[in-house]
């Protein structure tokens, strides 16, 4: 239903799978319907907690931004909007007609690194530690793409790899002539040879009217991509990167900073009206020591920020840190925010807009200050043991130690007993 | 179709100038002169299409030189953009014998003009549906349709 929702809103995979259907018949599926049907009600849906959670902490949630698509001013005037919306005759019609135009792609889980907050299903490097130290390992087939055979542990969770259910996928897009935006997501997207394999097939294909977007982790720098990418409408490649400093490849493991830096330069040299570059983060209790200094980077670079908080793992949201020790950092936020000077002038801002990146990067700096101010949540001793278990986990593995990263956590590291 | 329509302008003048009001054309207030900072507030039922909001400043004369209106804000839906009140067009009297002494070419029409210091209209063009309009304004991405 959507890439942020809590749980999917079905549970027969092996009946509700791109091995099995296309994406027009999943579109005016049971489940959808009532997901609709829902939407209209009355009471918040429990799938989409996640986006009223980064809302209560100042973010403007996918929920927001989805519906300015639609005229819907969620957050200035939400029931004006909605009545004035131009989607509100199909959004208040049962029958559904037509298909999704805006797809969010997964394309399975290979990965060349293993990020402290990412989990199996979107890292196939994470796999093989879940692997080695016999964790539950979580599959990533709760959904659409479910099919024991296309989430095989040897196939890396890739359901591309399924003939038939890529072959549903490539039809799916020819059914939908109208098709606005195709997102991508990973694993790592330019490992993944169906996705090069897409470009050349939507070239092909003449498709280069649909806008592109993906999400990679900065490591791989490949001209002859970009300039495939080029090709289209309009292609917005989005950069992972929690920090500038060294602290990003404690994060980010099996990532060089350095040179995903200097990738994120060439790139920015490539920048035209239709080629643009945006940062992605996920503000963390493993970033938000220094994550201002990101924060001006960006500025600095003209880049806008796509942050959205870490709220899973739990153990790695900012408010597990002693509230104290967040608040003494309070300060970095507020000169940061002032530093990025706002245009003299009110206006609104959504998404990646780059004529807006000041008021997003002060928007993001007031959402992490009133993280930095929350309270501690109820569990947090439980959460701290949980931090420090997996903290050590990594470390060991990787040769890493938090106190050479985090000075400034020194006694809260010396009292969840972290010790590698 | 109908679209309810909220917006507000406020108004801060200079002297105590006398203005007309109205929308598309039909007045709505004849005579008003402002002593100190207002604001006009409405609530209508528009149908699709352009509307243009305008306001007559008619009483400056040589005698009272110190009169002027200042579009201070222009509210639609509770929201208070600067884009709003640049979205409008300033067309002045100039007193003669000024005008006629300049040596350049006056404009008819000034764009984005917020501050009246001559006699004249001024129009705030707006469209409905106005969440279209605003969406459009300030150039928050694409629409379904």
């Amino acid at each position: 239903m959507c890439c942020s929702e809590k749980d999917p809103p079905h549970n027969q995979p092996d009946q509700y799978n791109i091995a099995n259907m296309n994406i027009v018949q999943w579109f005016k599926s049971a489940p959808m319907d009532n997901v609709r049907k829902q939407i209209r009600g009355d009471h918040a849906l429990s799938e989409c907690q996640r986006c009223y959670k980064e809302e209560q902490h100042g973010y403007e949630s996918k929920r927001i931004k989805e519906n300015f698509k639609s005229v819907i001013f969620t957050e200035q005037a939400f029931d004006r909007s909605y009545a004035q919306s131009p989607m509100r005759s199909k959004f208040e019609n049962d029958t559904v007609d037509g298909a999704p135009i805006d797809w969010h792609v997964d394309l399975g889980n290979q990965c060349n690194l293993a990020c402290k907050m990412c989990l199996p299903w979107y890292s196939s490097k994470i796999t093989q530690h879940f692997i080695k130290w016999q964790l539950p390992r979580e599959r990533a087939n709760d959904s659409w793409t479910q099919n024991p055979a296309a989430w095989s542990e040897q196939q890396n969770n890739n359901w591309t790899l399924n003939p038939v259910a890529w072959q549903n996928f490539l039809d799916s897009i020819d059914a939908v002539t109208n098709l606005n935006r195709l997102h991508f997501m990973g694993g790592e997207p330019l490992l993944s040879k169906r996705f090069l394999e897409l470009l050349d097939y939507l070239i092909k294909k003449q498709r280069t009217d649909i806008s592109i977007s993906f999400v990679t982790n900065g490591t791989i720098y490949d001209q002859d991509i970009i300039d495939k990418l080029k090709q289209f409408r309009k292609c917005d490649l989005e950069v992972s990167i929690e920090s500038i400093d060294k602290n990003n490849d404690y994060i980010r493991q099996g990532s060089n900073t350095e040179q995903v830096l200097e990738n994120i330069k060439q790139l920015v040299l490539q920048q035209t009206e239709n080629f643009n570059i945006v940062l992605r983060s996920v503000p963390q209790l493993l970033s938000i020591n220094n994550y201002n200094q990101f924060l001006l980077w960006a500025w600095q670079q003209q880049l806008p920020v796509q942050g959205v908080p870490v709220l899973n793992p739990d153990y790695l949201q900012i408010s597990v840190l002693p509230l104290s020790l967040r608040q003494s950092l309070i300060p970095k936020y507020q000169d940061t925010k002032n530093s990025i000077t706002e245009p003299n002038m009110q206006s609104l801002s959504t998404g990646r807009n780059p004529a807006t990146i000041a008021q997003a990067l002060r928007r993001e700096c007031d959402a992490i200050i009133n993280m930095l101010n929350a309270p501690e949540p109820n569990d947090v001793d439980e959460l701290r043991i949980k931090l420090s278990t997996w903290l050590q986990r990594w470390d060991r593995e990787y040769g890493f130690n938090a106190h050479d990263y985090y000075p400034e956590y020194r006694e809260f590291l010396d009292a969840i007993q972290y010790q590698v | 179709m109908l679209y309810s329509t909220k917006f507000k302008i406020g108004l801060v003048p200079y002297g105590a100038p006398c203005i007309n009001y109205g929308l598309d054309g039909v007045a709505v207030n004849n005579g008003l002169t402002i002593h100190e900072p207002c604001e006009l507030s409405f609530d209508l039922d528009l149908d699709s299409g352009a509307h243009e909001f305008y306001i007559d400043f008619y009483s400056k004369t040589n005698a009272t030189p110190e009169q002027a209106v200042e579009i201070a804000w222009v509210e639609f839906e509770g929201m208070r953009l600067d884009r709003f009140k640049w979205s409008s067009t300033y067309t002045p009297v100039y007193p003669e014998p000024w005008a006629s002494q300049q040596t350049e070419v006056l404009p008819k029409v000034h764009n984005s003009m917020t501050y009246l210091g001559w006699n004249g209209r001024w129009c705030l063009h707006f469209e409905t549906p106005i969440f279209t309009w605003i969406h459009q304004l300030e150039h928050l991405g694409w629409i379904y349709t």
